[in-house]
């Protein structure tokens, strides 16, 4: 027979979409089957040692997840399993009956539930794949393999005539199942990424389209409750029972997406039934041979390496963790004003990455399918309470521009929604978030500017001359605020990267001064806005002098309605926005004063000749000057502010050196002045500490942080803790260095970039150790 | 003990590319496919280099090796990067990773690469301290970027003055 004639009659039925191996291979005749051995050998006799057979779309990322056939590692189908992992049947009700000493029914399905459970925290909170963890478990690749048809009139897949099975462990299946297809939903909608946030390698097995709704699921549940409050078995009826439930509320949490539904009774009860989980003494059964097992990623389609399964810890925990973070995001949905929204987007998941789960709620209920935000803020009503803060909104602006103004518009608004999302992302995109941000926001800057110019010069053709300062006033509050988002991102992206422990020692003068350096423009972009809304208000007032200054009638009448209107409506936001405004200065001014402190020290230190700005490499292939470019590189094509040149950077710590001659008076001047800023900050620190813990009681600021009270909080205790750490280093360095540098400290210090628990990760302390040889002789 | 010789890869000794491939699975925790291999192996045979102990009694399996390619990214620069690098345990600490990388970068120099790039495990302290040692930075830390759910560093050496530009303004250009 031919080859071709042998392939033609080779039949491979895979009606039901199951390719057991056994059955499979049991169901082929042996003379379907074609031999292809001899073509193989043929063609590869043939080929070089330089050929590779590949797809022309197949690059090395793929090729890094590429098998290997007869490779052990990397072979799923030499996977070694044994009889019980084989045969097991989902449809037999393993136990052996209540017989004294023999393990129930009921003793199996709490430890395959309770593992199961504890496999979900695995996979989501750990991180760890899904064939590993839940597809692990042979149920629930049976349910999931019966979803992959249409739904049948009955809920329940299983047939085992024991209602421990087919009740309890089978509706704990089905509501798994239905929440992990909530968990691809959240992959699928792009807010969190395959892999490093979620693996969902599911095998094919990702149809669903069985799956019950979840009406008919929670019912399912609510049967298998009741299955078990007829069994008088305490401790594992009340094992079970805490486990269904707290299934049920796994199956609920889609509600926060599909209804954007902020109740949180389901996320309290889910925080009380793990606690009693995990209070449990761990079980003392184990689930039947064969239960559990690395079978799956043998049989089906695999794609990845074969991978041990995850052995749970004791774990419950893990969904305290996961309904906590949830109930915290959905606290946005209590936010009074954008500035609200805007700080907890800030401060949220700033210091501690939220749970993943979490995360990807909080975008998809921020920003909803009806383009809206919160349900409440078309997108440009949104973009406009972002600007109002620090906006001057007495502002008509004319048809014309508005007209030319909608594109520009339109990309602020998909900037913001970039930054909105960033904010929710893992702690290493949220910084290339920023990366990319910086562009963005550089970009709609320009574009207003450019309209700004181009008003000054034509538009009073189009527009009288009083429009024409209204509505620059309007782009310019527009044009400020970009400035001002720019420079957040500059500043956030650097400093993030201090937090990540991308820096080595000897950068971080550059990176801690241009902080500094993009502090200062900061601090100007907010003195501006702050004069536009003294300006608005200085204006409201003139009108009542206006008022005052005529004669009784119409006109006058006009102007009082006019000035109480705005008395009443306008006057108490821009009150607001100025005391905001008072405490993102003292937010700038903070980082400067950190940050100068940071570099003080670093000169310092260099006087001491520990450290210097130059990469201490010893390699031929250093060249400083492209290091430093390099770093930059994010801010190269950034015009305002100016990137600082490499030059300029080494011309600047040579201020903070001292010599040697007036190291004495210098190093005791530098101490003074640290102190100085740091006890000045911590002040400040204070006083903000004080608006946030108080919800914004009092008259100087306004921090808008009710909602992220905690996590504000942390924040600025943690920079508290790091101006404290800062201090006692001035004192330190002097100590371990001696009163004025002498020869060869270099060989006996180095200097180390240091983080303290409870500190600030984003100003870590240089901090001066001895050095040490390595094992091998070399040192560190 | 003899000295240690460097040599670039002769593609068509399976010998020593069977050798090389022991030598670098031996410290993964899943090993890379006879693919990978392959496709840095007979794209840019010339950018991998060996180590051999020639006082050895088998002289002629490599203790050391390093793997690269070079490419053009993002249309904009010639990017070389450092796929693999290991060394037998028992020769470590003698310098010859770093003498394997400084022969691949000088390689890499000569036919005209912008910047050296690779990745390495953030925990991997030895081979952040070599690389680092010969002017590599840390541009970004990738989140799980292993399989074995480690994050990762990715680090570029910049060799001119393109490495520092972002690629979208090299394409304008
Ligand atoms: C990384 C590896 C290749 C280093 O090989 P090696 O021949 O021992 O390294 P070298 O002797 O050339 O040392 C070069 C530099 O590495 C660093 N280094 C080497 N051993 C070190 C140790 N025990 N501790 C800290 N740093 C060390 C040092 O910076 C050293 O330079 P120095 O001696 O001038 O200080 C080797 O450890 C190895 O094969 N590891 C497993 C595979 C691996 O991790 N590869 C890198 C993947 S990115």
């Amino acid at each position: 027979m031919s080859l071709e004639e042998s392939f033609s009659n080779l039949r491979v039925d895979h009606q039901d979409n199951q390719f057991t191996a056994h059955d499979h291979y049991e169901s082929v005749n042996s003379n379907d089957l074609a031999d292809v051995t001899q073509l193989f050998q043929e063609l590869s006799d043939r080929l070089q040692a330089r050929t590779i057979i590949k797809d022309p779309n197949f690059d090395l990322f793929e090729g890094t997840h590429s098998l290997e056939v007869n490779n052990k590692k990397l072979d799923s189908s030499l996977i070694d399993l044994t009889e019980e992992e084989i045969h097991f049947d989902c449809n037999k009700p393993y136990g052996f009956g209540a017989k004294e000493g023999e393990w129930d029914q009921i003793d199996y399905v709490s430890a395959i539930l309770d593992r199961l459970m504890r496999l979900v925290v695995c996979w989501l909170n750990d991180y760890q794949t899904l064939p590993t963890t839940l597809l692990s478990c042979k149920y629930m690749e049976y349910f999931l393999q019966k979803w992959t048809l249409p739904p049948l009139d009955n809920v329940n897949v299983l047939n085992t005539g024991d209602p421990i099975y087919d009740d309890v462990l089978g509706s704990c299946i089905t509501g798994i199942g239905y929440f992990t297809k909530f968990a691809r939903e959240l992959l699928k909608a792009g807010v969190i990424f395959e892999e490093e946030d979620l693996n969902f390698n599911a095998m094919g097995l990702d149809l669903y389209l069985g799956l019950p709704n979840k009406v008919k699921t929670l019912k399912y549940i609510n049967k298998g409750l009741e299955t078990l409050s007829l069994i008088h078995d305490d401790k594992r009826t009340i094992l079970l029972t805490n486990i269904l439930k707290l299934t049920s509320c796994l199956v609920k949490l889609e509600d926060h997406i599909l209804f954007y539904s902020s109740t949180t009774q389901h996320l309290d009860e889910m925080i009380d039934l793990a606690q009693k989980l995990y209070d449990e003494p761990e079980l003392d059964k184990a689930y039947p041979v064969g239960s559990f097992s690395m079978e799956i990623q043998k049989r089906l389609a695999n794609q990845f390496p074969p991978k041990k399964l995850v052995e749970p810890s004791s774990n419950y925990d893990g969904f305290i963790v996961l309904a906590n973070d949830i109930k915290l995001i959905l606290k946005i949905a209590q936010a009074n004003s954008s500035l609200e929204i805007i700080q907890f987007a800030n401060f949220f998941n700033k210091i501690r990455q939220l749970h993943v789960i979490a995360r990807a709620i909080f975008s998809l209920f921020v920003m909803r399918d009806d383009r809206s935000v919160l349900g409440t803020f078309t997108l440009h009503d949104f973009l406009q309470a972002h600007v109002l803060p620090i906006a001057n909104n007495l502002t008509k602006i004319s048809p014309q521009i508005e007209n030319a103004l909608d594109p520009i518009l339109q990309d602020c608004i998909s900037v913001l929604f970039e930054w909105y999302q960033n904010s929710s992302q893992n702690t290493c995109r949220y910084r290339q978030g920023y990366n990319r941000q910086i562009l963005l926001w550089d970009s709609v800057q320009a574009q207003l500017e450019n309209v700004l110019t181009q008003l000054g010069s034509s538009s009073r053709l189009v527009v009288n001359q009083s429009g024409t300062a209204q509505e620059n006033n309007f782009i310019e509050s527009y044009a400020s605020w970009a400035f001002v988002m720019k420079l957040n991102a500059m500043i956030e992206f650097t400093l993030k990267g201090f937090d990540l422990d991308c820096y080595k020692p000897f950068e971080s003068y550059s990176l801690f001064w241009y902080v500094y350096y993009l502090c200062e423009y900061l601090q100007n972009g907010l003195n501006i806005i702050e004069t536009g809304i003294q300006r608005t208000i200085s204006d409201i007032h003139a009108l009542n002098k206006r008022m005052k200054k005529l004669k009784a009638g119409e006109k006058k009448d006009r102007l009082r309605d006019q000035y109480h209107k705005l008395m009443e409506l306008d006057m108490p936001g821009l009150q607001d926005r100025l005391k905001y405004m008072q405490y993102e200065r003292n937010k700038c001014k903070i980082t400067q004063s950190l940050c100068l402190v940071e570099v003080v020290q670093f000169g310092i230190l260099a006087s001491y000749n520990v450290i210097t700005n130059k990469n201490p490499a010893n390699s031929k292939f250093v060249n400083d000057e492209l290091i430093y470019k390099l770093r930059f590189k994010p801010f190269s094509s950034i015009g305002s502010p100016e990137t600082p040149t490499f030059t300029l950077s080494q011309e600047t710590l040579q201020k903070f050196m001292f010599k040697e001659s007036e190291f004495s008076s210098r190093i005791e001047e530098s101490l003074k002045f640290m102190k100085g800023q740091l006890n000045h900050i911590e002040i400040t620190i204070g006083e903000i500490l004080r608006y946030v813990e108080s919800d914004d009681e009092g008259e100087s600021m306004m921090t808008g942080t009710r909602l992220v009270k905690e996590e504000a909080s942390e924040y600025f205790t943690q920079l508290k803790k790091s101006s404290e750490l800062l201090k006692a280093n001035s004192k330190r360095i002097v100590k371990v260095l001696g009163p004025k540098p002498v020869q060869g400290l270099e060989n006996k210090f180095t200097v180390m970039l240091s983080t303290s628990t409870g500190a600030s990760r984003f100003f870590p302390i240089l901090e001066v150790v001895e050095r040490k040889p390595r094992g091998n002789g070399r040192e560190i | 003990m003899g000295g240690i010789e460097y040599k670039s890869l002769d593609i068509n000794s399976i010998r020593h590319f069977n050798e090389l491939k022991k030598l670098i699975d031996i410290d993964l925790s899943e090993p890379y496919s006879i693919y990978v291999y392959r496709y840095f192996l007979n794209q840019w045979p010339e950018l991998c280099f060996l180590a051999f102990d020639s006082g050895s009694s088998d002289d002629d399996v490599p203790i050391g090796c390093i793997i690269c390619k070079s490419e053009m990214h993002r249309n904009s620069r010639m990017r070389g990067y450092i796929g693999m690098l290991a060394v037998e345990k028992s020769y470590r600490g003698r310098g010859i990773a770093k003498k394997l990388v400084e022969i691949a970068i000088n390689k890499m120099i000569d036919d005209g690469c912008d910047e050296i790039m690779l990745e390495a495990e953030v925990e991997n302290k030895v081979a952040l301290q070599l690389y680092e040692g010969m002017g590599f930075i840390r541009m970004k830390r990738m989140f799980r970027y292993y399989l074995n759910e480690g994050d990762a560093f990715k680090l570029i050496l910049p060799l001119k003055d393109k490495s520092c530009i972002r690629s979208t303004f090299l394409m304008n250009g």
